[in-house]
């Protein structure tokens, strides 16, 4: 576990826990999570679609959880474990969202797929009421939604049965 | 993206929090108490929000507690909304804070920070007032115990570097018979919820010793619950609508009229609203 | 059919679920700089005067540019906007200034050091207002450049941008002949395409002048032309590039961002220049979808038969034309819908108020005169006591009769709507009722809309394709459109495989556009991509296969005629035995001796429109595009009478669809646009106050459609080729949006039993209508 830092006054090196690598980013306090992913570590799965937490295109994992790393100082997720959609391999979800046709112009879908896949972990029980209510933080302008609601309880479904 | 710079700092204790805060402010900086940060990150991209230092109070173990003791429910103030879904002790709570903003910024949202907000609607604080809450503050003069409902007008009513740490419900309330509902533009938020958007009216209500006791938020520029209106929501004399007139002009605060929705319309919402937490706790009574 | 037909998932799929997808703003450039708007605060003002001093001594500032370094007009249309406004803001958003600085921080904070002075003007906040001219916008209106002559018709010392007539048959017949008339006014507010991607662009000018931009565009072609001829460059100067595309919508349409990427780098002696929109600059800054004022009046005979039409539509194409004016006359063109009337009287405006500017949106104005439309239908239906499907049915139009515009029709270019309707009848079970009470303060109703759609791009509009071999024999697929989302670079790859009977597997489609090597593409816009390029790439797969089966020959001995391409070899048509492989000849055949011939297969194909033509001035005649997609749509509510919040049940829609050539993909383009639609009919608009100042710039405000509130969808498809496009399909990308909101509408208003003749339907607007309040 990396050392949480008592205080950031002002840029400085910060090693960072992503997808089980060490990584280093120059960050200053007012720096979110999203900014120091994308554009210290070059891990643009992450999209920008609001940057005020709106729209969730921005959805990393941290410690296991759904979180907007627009919303998030990137101080913050020094000492917790941050998983981005690069961090994702061949997990079911991924499989299921090109199978059901879930995207299309695709820059929703990172974000998408971190909170399902989040969603899968936690709660492989999860009912129709709790999907809807996880997945409203996230918005798709190009599918009906249709297509994701079906990956998503298809992966439960394989999850269960596993 | 955060236009200017502050400084961050994440102590272990609240005295550690309390000097710093002092010590910064004296240094004429503008200090705010972090916890989720959702609020502070949003407004300082849009400039609306111009802080130099903030304290985050996440690594402050009293902020972080959500258990019973005793016959009492402790909850931290850098508890998520989520969390307190999550753990559901307190079921009208699970329900008023779980549908703020969305599932994935409750994991950031605090429940301190969320009453803190700037904002008009703090959903969080609904169950809060309707519960005889108690909130723990750490100030200058040492830690405090004070009930919300006197400490509350429209805001807390905190002192300049008064830290939020805690907020006590008595276990009997948690049980209490309730309804609560939140209405938006574009319809009713059942929960979980089913819709995202700030509130036309969220309410919560309760039924204790044969009374309802309600809070509301979306109706006025900031969440309420006035004994006056409790009263006479209990009067049961008179017919409903004249139930629904008479809480109107006890309102403390004019009708909201925004971009979501009319005074109008809100007030007829709240009129179905209070039939229905009359119809829902008809009847009802405490298990504890 | 081996490959058109079959539910391919995206070539890019992987790269789309694993992060490894592209988006324009992902990449950076090596010395790149960063530029951030300054935009205006009001809706309408002078400017008296910008003190760029203190942000230039920002740290990291490099540069402070102002409208006077950019004083020449521009516009895909009429010439009328400024990149950025020098003396007068028209609009809030209107970018004002560029700040250019070494980091974005440094940027974004120096522009909110700019101080800009104004003089507020009053706005002109409606169309209403408009016509009244409470401000004129463009004094020099008259003086403006078309870009075609005879395309646009102003009127001076007004807000008129443009007004197109349709005048079809004899309206004093037409009248005579009705028995009943109704009359109808629908209002539809402007509203924004919220793609998620917020539109972004990076440009640098290289010592030579040479001008390189990688943007975020569904037109790369017309900013190649636009730069060039803004900056007085000749095209080969300047090279556009667009990578994956977050959503367009016809939000990416026209260039925007770009001419100010450009004016950024020239103030930094060409280095290059990163400018990404905020969301709420997206939202108040680039273009928007147009609202819309119309007035309709029906008349038929007593047993349903319309015999008249007139219809205004006032287009808010907002502070300059951009695409208003063409909007204005698309909805011109297609104003009857697809029903057969005989007499029309139309007219289309286009009218400039201090509103956002806007520019194509998905449907091109269709949305928006079909809902006016299509209330007026359902009105005539009351006003007729009949079933309003019926009668839809008894007027749609049919092969042998003509479009307002004069165009005679056929099955090829219209269609089966009757087949459609049909299938929609029973997809919806229509005969359970329109309305029913379903328990205390609960209504079920439903409503329908038909439509049609046509395209309108220049008549002369192009598109080429290019195929080259690899020396294993695969293939190459270069292509000029661009992927937005609607998985065209995959559809077009199917129309290859299954033209040369090949594996899509070994079909490599270059993924980005870059329009120095890639064959010109009109743009990505109209569904017309499908047709317009599917048709080059069927050509260039046949000069493929030609060249193929003359090498074939060769070492085959004997005449190419007898030869046959499939499975990536040249086979003898009689014997499959005797073939050579794609990867022995495709680059170049080698003799046993180290002799060779051949060379490198370049397959070469492209495609433009024919026989369109422009509307007359005086009636509309004209043909605006080569074929119509039609289809009839439903929605079914459930209304809470009490507060009217409503739950959305069901969405159908049944679709003439040429061919189907990838129906998981189809699917999916037709729901998501009937989501947008129901978006757009149930809570979207743009809201302004008073001073023309934008209320709602956020996702926070502006409310989309989220995940577990779409309805049921119900969609099924007709097939009726379309002769002249590839394997007959018909482009049905837009189409899924056009009648989603009138019908609506339609079950709204029957559920509430009130007219709701306008957007957005929330429940207090619902409330305040049946109340008798305002809306």
């Amino acid at each position: 576990m990396l050392k949480k830092p008592k205080k950031l006054l002002g840029t400085e090196l910060l090693e960072f826990t992503v997808n089980g690598q060490k990584r280093m980013a120059v960050v200053r306090p007012a720096h979110t999570l999203l900014d120091v992913l994308r554009d210290q570590m070059g891990l643009t799965g992450a999209k920008p679609g609001c940057k005020n937490g709106d729209c969730g295109a921005c959805t990393v994992l941290v410690d296991g959880q759904p979180v907007k790393s627009c919303l998030m100082l990137a101080v913050e997720a020094c000492g917790h474990e941050i998983t981005t959609i690069e961090g994702l391999k061949g997990t079911p979800i991924q499989q299921l969202f090109v199978q059901e046709f879930a995207f299309q112009c695709g820059y929703c879908t990172s974000g998408f797929i971190m909170n399902c896949h989040a969603l899968t972990q936690i709660h492989p029980d999860a009912d129709e009421a709790l999907i809807r209510e996880w997945l409203q933080s996230n918005l798709c302008r190009c599918t009906g939604y249709e297509e994701i609601s079906k990956a998503i309880h298809a992966a439960l479904e394989q999850q269960r049965s596993r | 993206m955060i236009p200017f710079d502050f400084e961050y700092y994440k102590p272990d204790t609240y005295q550690e929090a309390l000097s710093l805060y002092q010590s910064l402010h004296s240094q004429g900086k503008t200090v705010l108490y972090y916890g989720g940060g959702t609020e502070v990150i949003s407004f300082s991209s849009l400039y609306q929000l111009h802080p130099q230092a903030l304290i985050d109070i996440k690594g402050i173990p009293e902020c972080a507690v959500l258990e019973f003791q005793n016959d009492r429910l402790i909850i931290g103030a850098a508890k998520t909304l989520a969390q307190l879904q999550e753990a559901n002790f307190f079921p009208l709570l699970s329900q008023c804070g779980g549908r703020v903003a969305d599932h994935t910024i409750r994991n950031k949202i605090t429940l301190g920070g969320n009453i803190c907000s700037q904002l008009p609607f703090r959903e969080g604080i609904l169950a809060l007032l309707v519960s005889d809450c108690e909130v723990v503050i750490a100030g200058a003069d040492g830690v405090r115990r004070e009930p919300l409902n006197q400490i509350y007008t429209q805001s807390l009513q905190l002192k300049g570097g008064d830290l939020l740490l805690q907020f006590i419900v008595e276990k009997k309330y948690t049980g209490l018979p309730f309804y609560s509902m939140k209405k938006t533009a574009n319809g009713d938020v059942a929960y979980p919820q089913n819709k995202i958007g700030y509130p036309l009216l969220s309410s919560a209500f309760v039924k204790k010793d044969g009374l309802i006791r309600a809070a509301f938020s979306g109706l006025c520029p900031f969440p309420f619950r006035l004994a006056s209106v409790d009263n006479a929501l209990n009067d049961k004399t008179g017919p409903t609508q004249e139930r629904l007139e008479k809480v109107v002009k006890l309102l403390p605060a004019d009708i909201l009229h925004d971009l979501e929705g009319s005074a109008a319309y809100r007030t007829a919402l709240l009129g179905n609203t209070l039939s229905k937490a009359f119809e829902g706790l008809e009847g009802a009574e405490s298990l504890c | 059919m081996l490959v058109v037909g079959r539910s391919i998932p995206k070539k890019e799929s992987w790269y789309k679920v694993t992060g490894a997808a592209k988006y324009n703003a992902d990449y950076n450039e090596t010395g790149q700089l960063y530029a951030w708007l300054v935009t205006s605060i009001y809706g309408h003002a002078l400017i008296k005067g910008i003190d760029k001093s203190l942000s230039l001594s920002m740290p990291g500032v490099l540069a402070v540019v102002t409208g006077d370094s950019a004083a020449r007009l521009t516009g895909p249309a009429l010439e009328d906007r400024p990149p950025l406004a020098a003396d007068r803001v028209r609009y809030f958003g209107e970018p004002v200034a560029i700040v250019v600085a070494n980091s974005p921080v440094q940027a974004k904070e120096a522009a909110g050091m700019v101080k800009v002075t104004y003089e507020p003007l009053p706005p002109v906040n409606s169309i209403t207002e408009a016509l009244e001219k409470k401000a004129l916008l463009h004094e020099g209106l008259a003086f403006y450049q078309p870009l075609k002559p005879n395309d646009i018709f102003v009127q001076s010392g007004s807000n008129i941008a443009n007004q197109i007539k349709i005048r079809k048959g004899d309206m004093a017949r037409g009248w005579s002949e009705s028995e009943t008339v109704i009359e109808s006014r629908a209002t539809l507010p402007p509203s924004v395409h919220a793609a998620m991607e917020p539109r972004n662009v990076r440009a640098e000018i290289k010592p030579d002048g040479a001008v390189f931009i990688h943007t975020s565009s569904q037109g790369p072609y017309d900013v190649k032309k636009e730069i060039s001829s803004y900056f007085g460059l000749n095209e080969s100067r300047v090279t556009v590039q667009v990578p994956l595309v977050g959503g367009g919508f016809g939000g990416k349409t026209t260039p925007q961002l770009e001419i100010l990427a450009v004016l950024a780098s020239q103030a930094v002696h060409g280095q290059p220049v990163k400018l990404e929109e905020s969301r709420e600059q997206d939202f108040t800054s680039s273009p928007g979808h147009l609202g819309l004022e119309a007035c309709v009046k029906l008349g038929a005979t007593r047993d349903g038969m319309i015999k008249a039409l007139e219809i205004s539509c006032w287009v808010d194409t907002g502070a300059y034309t951009d695409s208003g004016v063409k909007m204005a006359r698309a909805i011109a063109a297609d104003c009857a819908g697809p029903y057969n009337i005989e007499n029309i009287h139309g007219d289309s405006y286009c009218i400039y108020t201090n509103h956002t500017y806007v520019t194509a949106f998905r449907s091109f104005g269709r949305l928006s005169h079909t809902f006016a439309l299509e209330r007026a239908m359902d009105k005539l239906a009351y006003s007729l006591g009949m079933d309003p499907l019926e009668l839809r049915r008894r007027n749609l139009i049919k092969p042998g009769q003509y479009s307002a515009t004069g165009v005679r029709l056929n099955a090829s270019n219209t269609g089966n709507l009757t087949a459609c309707l049909d299938r929609l009848q029973e997809l919806i079970k229509w005969e359970e009722g329109l309305r029913i009470e379903t328990g205390p303060h609960k209504v079920r109703a439903k409503g329908i809309s038909c439509f049609w759609k046509t395209s309108s791009t220049p008549t002369n509009a192009s598109a080429g394709a290019l195929i080259t071999f690899n020396q294993d024999g695969t293939v190459n697929l270069n292509i000029g459109a661009v992927e937005i989302g609607m998985g065209i670079k995959t559809a077009l790859a199917q129309l290859l495989a299954e033209k040369l009977r090949m594996d899509i597997n070994k079909i490599n489609v270059v993924m980005d556009v870059n329009t120095s090597t890639s064959p010109w593409h009109w743009k990505t816009a109209a569904s017309m991509t499908g047709f317009m390029v599917g048709n080059a790439v069927l050509e260039a797969a046949e000069d493929a296969a030609k060249q193929l089966c003359r090498i074939a020959s060769i070492v085959l001995k004997c005449p190419p005629e007898v030869l046959e391409v499939g499975g990536e070899k040249v086979f003898l048509k009689a014997d499959p035995a005797i073939y050579v492989d794609f990867k022995t000849i495709a680059c170049g055949y080698e003799y046993p001796d180290g002799n060779a011939i051949g060379g490198e297969i370049l397959g070469r194909g492209n495609f433009i429109m024919h026989h369109l033509s422009p509307m007359n001035p005086e009636t509309g005649a004209g043909k605006t595009g080569p074929a119509w997609a039609v289809g009839a749509q439903a929605v079914e509510v459930e209304l809470d009478t009490l507060d009217y919040t409503y739950r959305i049940l069901k969405a159908a829609t049944v679709i003439d669809a040429g061919k189907i050539i990838n129906p998981q993909n189809a699917r999916g383009l037709i729901t998501g646009g009937m989501c947008m639609g129901l978006g757009y009919g149930c809570r979207e608009a743009s809201l302004y106050d008073s001073g023309g100042v934008r209320m709602n710039p956020q996702f926070r405000t502006y409310h989309l459609m989220r995940f577990g509130e779409q309805p049921e969808y119900l969609v099924d498809f007709v097939e009726t080729p379309q002769v002249d496009a590839p394997y007959g399909m018909r482009g049905i990308g837009e189409h899924g949006i056009i009648g989603i909101p009138a019908a609506l509408a339609n079950a709204l208003s029957t559920a509430a039993q009130v007219s709701l003749d306008f957007t957005p339907l929330t429940p207090e607007a619902i409330w305040s209508t049946k109340k008798g309040g305002p809306q």
